[in-house]
């Protein structure tokens, strides 16, 4: 078990104006999406992590432009997209550090929601297609059956759809009274991920599918519950995916990785008076298996992280 | 941009239907089927909470008002969008940008 316990400070958004007022576009630093879906759960943010006696520093930086929101509509559905470019960096000074990535992404995403009726369960269909290149360290087998980390070229493309369901609700909402809430949301994904340089082991590419699922349920509802100054919203997501190799070319081979995860998370939320003051929250995490997309090695352990957003 | 004057009653209503038609998607509460929640004046005091509606029900939400809203009114800023606790905020974010 990989106990470790970190503070972090996200930090907020500086957003530049760019083009005509007709044509609203931004550049965002410390966007709220990682590029490449990298390991880190929050761009452009630095942490601390005491581990084993010792102490590590890691820096997230993320650069973004997102275009301006396209939409289109009918009678039967709407949808809008953007267009994104980034640029990414993860350094931590740990020795055998794992996660020094760094890398360009392009990625086009959106979000069509097709009109069902509204008496069922409430559904959306998201969509992303993402290109990256860059730097990063890999994990490579030995032929002793050891594991080195080579830093190689790694370009991935990945295309997903992302569905959301909340099912529909019986009974009549009451003024004062938030009801519990509960909703899936997960699918499928394609993804090409290659590897170049630094030796033969570990190069070549493979390609895949994957699907995700997950349960979030918040027991006590979505609107923070007031205790001692602070407003409590807890939140409970069990997540399952599988990832399976269909080609491998190269030294690499094809490979079925699994993840499981449940994480218990504490978001203590400002009532809506105090807004503007840091916001502390809470995770606890527990997770099983590997992930080839965001580079993780199949291993268990779990997580305390606390948080600062300000 | 907030209008001067007061809307005409037809684009008035049109944006109020709307207006109750996204948050009636947005919700997984059958909104249009309960005797206490028929109509936007019925449910205008509810916070979106009550309704539990997620943040991604509000995205679905302000893409359906925002994809439908052309020519009553300009679509909603999404820094205004996420200031809306209440139905009544979502109502006059979007009564704001009538045009």
């Amino acid at each position: 078990m990989n106990f470790t316990k970190h503070a972090r400070a996200i930090i907020p958004a500086f957003a530049f104006a760019a083009g005509t007022p007709s044509a609203w576009s931004a550049i965002t630093l410390a966007a709220d999406e990682a590029p490449v879906d990298p390991p880190w759960t929050q761009p452009a943010n630095f942490s601390w992590v005491r581990e084993k006696g010792s102490t590590t520093a890691t820096a997230d930086l993320v650069l973004r432009y997102r275009s301006e929101v396209q939409r289109s509509a009918n009678e039967g559905f709407a949808s809008q997209g953007s267009y994104g470019f980034g640029v990414y960096l993860h350094r931590d000074n740990a020795a055998g550090a794992v996660k020094n990535d760094r890398g360009l992404q392009a990625s086009y995403s959106g979000l069509l929601v097709p009109d069902w009726g509204n008496a069922g369960p409430v559904g959306s269909l998201g969509y992303s297609l993402k290109a990256s290149t860059g730097k990063g360290l890999v994990d490579v087998d030995q032929p002793s059956g050891s594991k080195i980390q080579v830093d190689k070229t790694k370009n991935r493309i990945v295309f997903s759809l992302g569905g959301f369901l909340q099912p529909k609700m019986s009974g009549a909402p009451m003024v004062g009274r938030v009801p519990a809430v509960l909703f899936l949301d997960g699918g499928p994904s394609l993804y090409f991920d290659e590897s170049r340089g630094q030796g033969v082991m570990g190069t070549g590419h493979v390609t895949g599918a994957s699907f995700k699922l997950a349960v979030n349920y918040a027991p006590l509802g979505l609107e923070p519950k007031a205790v001692g100054g602070l407003a409590l919203v807890p939140t409970m997501r069990l997540a399952a995916q599988t990832q399976r190799d269909l080609d491998a070319a190269g030294s690499r081979m094809k490979k079925t990785r699994n993840l499981y995860s449940l994480e218990l998370n504490l978001l203590f939320a400002q009532p809506d008076t105090a807004t503007n003051k840091l916001i502390p929250s809470l995770q606890l995490s527990r997770s099983v298996g590997a992930d080839l997309l965001t580079g993780r090695a199949d291993t268990a352990k779990t997580e305390l992280s606390f948080g600062l957003t300000f | 941009m907030a209008t001067a004057n007061p809307l005409p009653h037809d684009q008035k209503q049109r944006i109020e239907t709307l207006v109750y038609y996204s948050v009636d998607k947005a919700s997984p509460y059958a909104l249009a089927y309960g005797a206490t929640t028929d109509s936007l004046e019925k449910i205008v005091k509810f916070k979106l909470t009550e309704l539990a509606i997620t943040s991604q029900g509000a995205s679905i939400m302000w893409l359906w008002i925002n994809a439908h809203c052309h020519p009553d009114a300009a679509p909603v800023a999404p820094d205004v969008a996420m200031k809306c606790k209440t139905v009544a905020d979502v109502n006059n974010a979007v009564m704001a940008n009538a045009r």
